[in-house]
């Protein structure tokens, strides 16, 4: 109710200008962790925390590469792809039997940025809906996936896994990597190459008229965006020592989710990867409780759709109030 | 509401040298410009010579190529052949941004701020402020824009605001503001002052004047003959992508300038008026919009137009949407006797009473869909056949009556909308609205912005509804509009009704003394 009662305060004539549903998903993550946490106690532990972050970094990775199409008023379907792509090379040529080729990791980062790079090129080049490209380059490079790795196996270099799940002075490493990702994005949106992605997103057209070069933007926005994920799937590698060519399947409906959940616009132009980071952990904490109260999995899987459903009604909800009240 | 925001001043203080030498070069020059969408020739040869410190008005009727003109300058779409120069130096316009490279600072009609950024991100979007390593600060971003308003003469907008949440015409007056970043050499004001009220269109034009005088070439483009007759130094005619005339002002008369805008004679832009009948259609009792308008009382006939005046943002906007259905109402509604309580357009649509809202494209059309899907839209309920599939048939029979009713061209009507020029459009929605057959028609400004051959067809089309007995609410910015083609004028101000006018007293001058309030509290002439 509050998160109601605050978009509906929100829509209101005053001038405050927080976007609508701004304290929508901040309450109903705060929520969910209390509810948590009252039920297990022991959660509340630096190293508890860091393994929960850990196992969400993943999939914050993702959400973060989907957040930056869908404000350019895409959407990046491959981002699975790029994450096995680069888990696979991660487990079969940095590290393996003849030792680790740490050396070559910038290599394995830049394939999942070309392939951000190729998804760039075919959308702002190539004329393509970005569905349509994105949904060519996720089939196509899970198939690479499968052809570097058939099966599972591989192994990443133990260094990068102790990298993954180590702790730099008493804190846990994922803590870090959570805030870079934040920091980075705060800086994204504090520079102009951010600030003209969102007028893409926003109004393509206009943002032309602002003497913004629309197409080369938007290839570096995927291009980051591939960047991204293929961090996630190096992560992935890193923190599970193995690689899995189909470690992608079922992880690009969340980073959907979590996009919508945050808050993020699928029309374009608003919202920002701090929203859907909390979007993430809505899905986490979620999936944590439905584990703690020891109901099956699917539980958790309808329990999450029908939070999408909640958040995004009650997100309309003022506008459709604020419809009638346009004088 | 749809105010704008409040100026400072009328004469903004722009008055330093300029640094491109004051008015001593060759101007702007155009030679032979050629552009065409597939078969069709949009600009054929258009020759146009602006000189440095003249304000230069670009007339034509919708589709004439002004925008296309505008266009190519401001480098947003690239001409087939043909040559710019500017002072003499042939100029390349590759890119809105090579045109503002040049100098060429355009006022674009459709706007060019971004609705989801902030003001200052808006207006500062082509060059960022950044500072190392290549962030935006975000107090000089707000510094600067403020700077920009401040210059500009623009008060009361808060640089932090969405663009989204300000009015059209706080929009026209940042996309002015926004020109004026750095001095331009050739400012192009795309129908600069089509959203803006009388005391913010003497602003823009101030502006305009500041910058000619600094040594800038001015073009205007602008439906208001009037305001080209009181402000450009010389204009050029364009004729279906042809410059067909150029000259002074003073070397036409109006029936003249429309001669060569339209090459064909209009015999009159403003229809005779028929009596108005004696039965009240439509009547309001303490009619009241909470903090917008009212307790009113209003009567409207059948076959009466009705004006709505005043300066913008007065209320007039919730008046109308009231009528519409569209905002929370209180009071009495009357109906042909009957009490009317609509809560919504649907509910206001199935009585009878259409609004046509200003901003076609945003409010109005499916710009994807043909011509005629969209004037059917309102009515498919009534164009269905057996098994409830829409009659193709009776849609197109129906569509097409329509459409010649306000002058559109029956033949193109399976054409996209959004192929169509601004007024054309507007024709669209209106056609749309006289399908479904209403009994009260409430016109909001749907004439702003639009050439005067496609206003004289909508004028005649209203003409035309009235003397079948529908009756017309008509609010316009334009006070000659409303003078010459309404029997009553409600003039609004401050939310109440400061007074009607009719006979005699329905003239330009007595509607602004209203207006602004240099005559009198409430005054009823003739009501």
């Amino acid at each position: 109710m509050s998160a109601l009662a605050a978009s509906v305060r929100d829509a209101g004539v005053s001038l405050k200008r927080l976007p609508r549903g701004e304290w929508g998903t901040p309450l109903l993550l705060a929520t969910l962790i209390v509810v948590d946490v009252s039920i297990q106690p022991a959660l509340l532990d630096v190293t508890q925390i860091g393994l929960l972050i850990q196992t969400a970094l993943v999939a914050v990775l993702l959400a973060t590469a989907q957040t930056l199409a869908v404000l350019t008023r895409g959407v990046d379907l491959s981002v699975g792809s790029v994450l096995v792509v680069t888990d696979v090379l991660t487990a079969t040529k940095l590290g393996g039997l003849e030792g680790d080729r740490l050396a070559l990791l910038p290599l394995v980062l830049a394939a999942g940025a070309a392939i951000g790079l190729l998804n760039g090129a075919l959308i702002a080049y190539g004329g393509l809906e970005p569905f349509v490209a994105t949904l060519a380059t996720w089939a196509i490079f899970d198939g690479v996936a499968l052809l570097v790795l058939p099966t599972d196996g591989g192994a990443p270099p133990q260094q990068l896994t102790n990298l993954a799940i180590g702790e730099t002075a008493g804190i846990p490493n994922s803590y870090i990597g959570l805030a870079l990702v934040l920091l980075a994005w705060l800086a994204l949106r504090r520079s102009p190459l951010g600030v003209r992605a969102l007028a893409i997103g926003s109004d393509a057209e206009r943002a032309f008229l602002n003497g913004i070069n629309v197409r080369r933007t938007k290839l570096i926005v995927y291009a980051l965006g591939g960047f991204v994920a293929g961090i996630a799937g190096v992560y992935l590698a890193a923190s599970t020592s193995t690689g899995v060519p189909t470690a992608g399947d079922g992880l690009l409906l969340p980073s959907l989710a979590a996009v919508v959940i945050g808050g993020t616009s699928l029309a374009g132009g608003r919202g920002g990867v701090g929203l859907s980071v909390m979007g993430v952990f809505v899905l986490v904490f979620i999936g944590d409780l439905v584990a703690a109260l020891q109901l099956p999995s699917w539980v958790a899987t309808v329990a999450s759709a029908a939070m999408l459903l909640i958040v995004v009604s009650l997100r309309s909800l003022p506008q459709v109030l604020a419809r009638k009240e346009t004088a | 509401m749809s105010g704008g925001a409040r100026t400072t001043q009328a004469q903004p203080i722009v008055d330093r040298p300029s640094p491109f030498g004051a008015g001593d070069g060759d101007g702007l020059r155009v030679a032979g410009l050629d552009k065409s969408y597939g078969p069709v020739a949009v600009l054929a040869g258009v020759e146009l010579h602006a000189r440095p410190g003249e304000i230069h008005a670009v007339l034509g009727e919708n589709g004439a190529g002004k925008s296309t003109l505008m266009k190519v300058l401001s480098g947003v779409i690239g001409a087939d052949a043909g040559h710019v120069s500017l002072d003499g130096a042939p100029l390349a316009l590759g890119s809105p941004d090579a045109a503002r490279a040049h100098g060429i600072r355009t006022v674009f009609q459709e706007l060019s701020l971004v609705p989801d950024l902030s003001v200052a991100e808006s207006l500062l979007l082509e060059r960022l402020p950044t500072r190392p390593p290549g962030l935006i600060g975000r107090r000089r971003l707000l510094r600067d824009a403020a700077a920009l308003l401040e210059r500009a003469g623009i008060a009361g907008v808060d640089p932090r605001r969405r663009v989204r949440e300000l009015s059209l015409a706080t929009r026209q007056q940042l996309e002015l503001a926004k020109a004026l970043r750095t001095p331009p050499r050739v400012l192009i004001l795309d129908e600069a002052t089509s959203a803006l009220g009388p005391a913010e269109s003497e602003w823009a034009l101030a502006h305009a004047r500041a910058q000619a005088r600094a040594g800038a070439v001015v073009l205007m483009i602008s439906h208001r003959i009037a305001e080209v007759r009181g402000h450009a130094d010389r204009l050029t005619i364009l004729r279906s992508g042809r410059s067909v005339a150029t000259g002074q002002p003073g070397d036409f008369d109006d029936d003249g300038l429309i001669e060569a805008m339209l090459g064909r004679r209009v015999e009159r832009l403003y229809p005779e008026r028929r009596p108005a009948g004696a039965q009240v259609v439509l009547r309001a009792r303490g009619l009241h919009v909470h903090g917008a308008f009212g307790p009113e009382d209003l009567e409207l006939h059948a076959g009466e137009i009705l004006g709505v005046g005043g300066l913008e943002g007065q209320g007039q906007r919730a008046l109308m949407l009231a009528l519409a259905g569209a905002v929370p109402w209180h009071g009495q509604l009357e109906l042909d006797g009957r009490p009317l309580h609509h809560r919504s357009p649907r509910a206001a649509i199935a009585h009878g009473i259409v609004l046509v809202p200003e901003d076609r494209q945003a409010e109005g059309l499916l710009l994807s869909h043909s011509i005629r899907s969209n004037i059917a839209l309102s009515s498919v309920a009534r164009l269905r056949g057996r098994l409830g599939a829409i009659d193709r048939g009776r849609e197109a029979e129906a569509t097409a009556r329509e459409a010649r009713g306000v002058g559109l061209d029956a033949a193109r009507l399976g054409e996209p909308a959004r192929n169509l020029s601004g007024g054309n459009q507007q024709k669209v929605v209106l056609a749309r609205a006289l399908m479904t057959q209403p009994r009260v028609l409430l016109l909001y400004d749907c004439t702003r912005g639009i050439d005067v051959g496609s206003k004289a067809d909508i004028m005649a089309a209203l003409a035309e509804l009235t003397a079948r007995g529908v009756a017309v609410v008509h609010y316009s910015s334009d006070a000659a509009e409303l003078v010459h083609l309404c029997h009553r004028v409600l003039v609004v101000r401050g939310g109440r009704i400061a007074g009607v006018l009719a006979g005699e007293r329905l003239a330009e001058e007595e509607l602004l003394h209203l207006a602004v309030g240099t005559r009198g509290g409430r005054e009823e002439a003739a009501a």
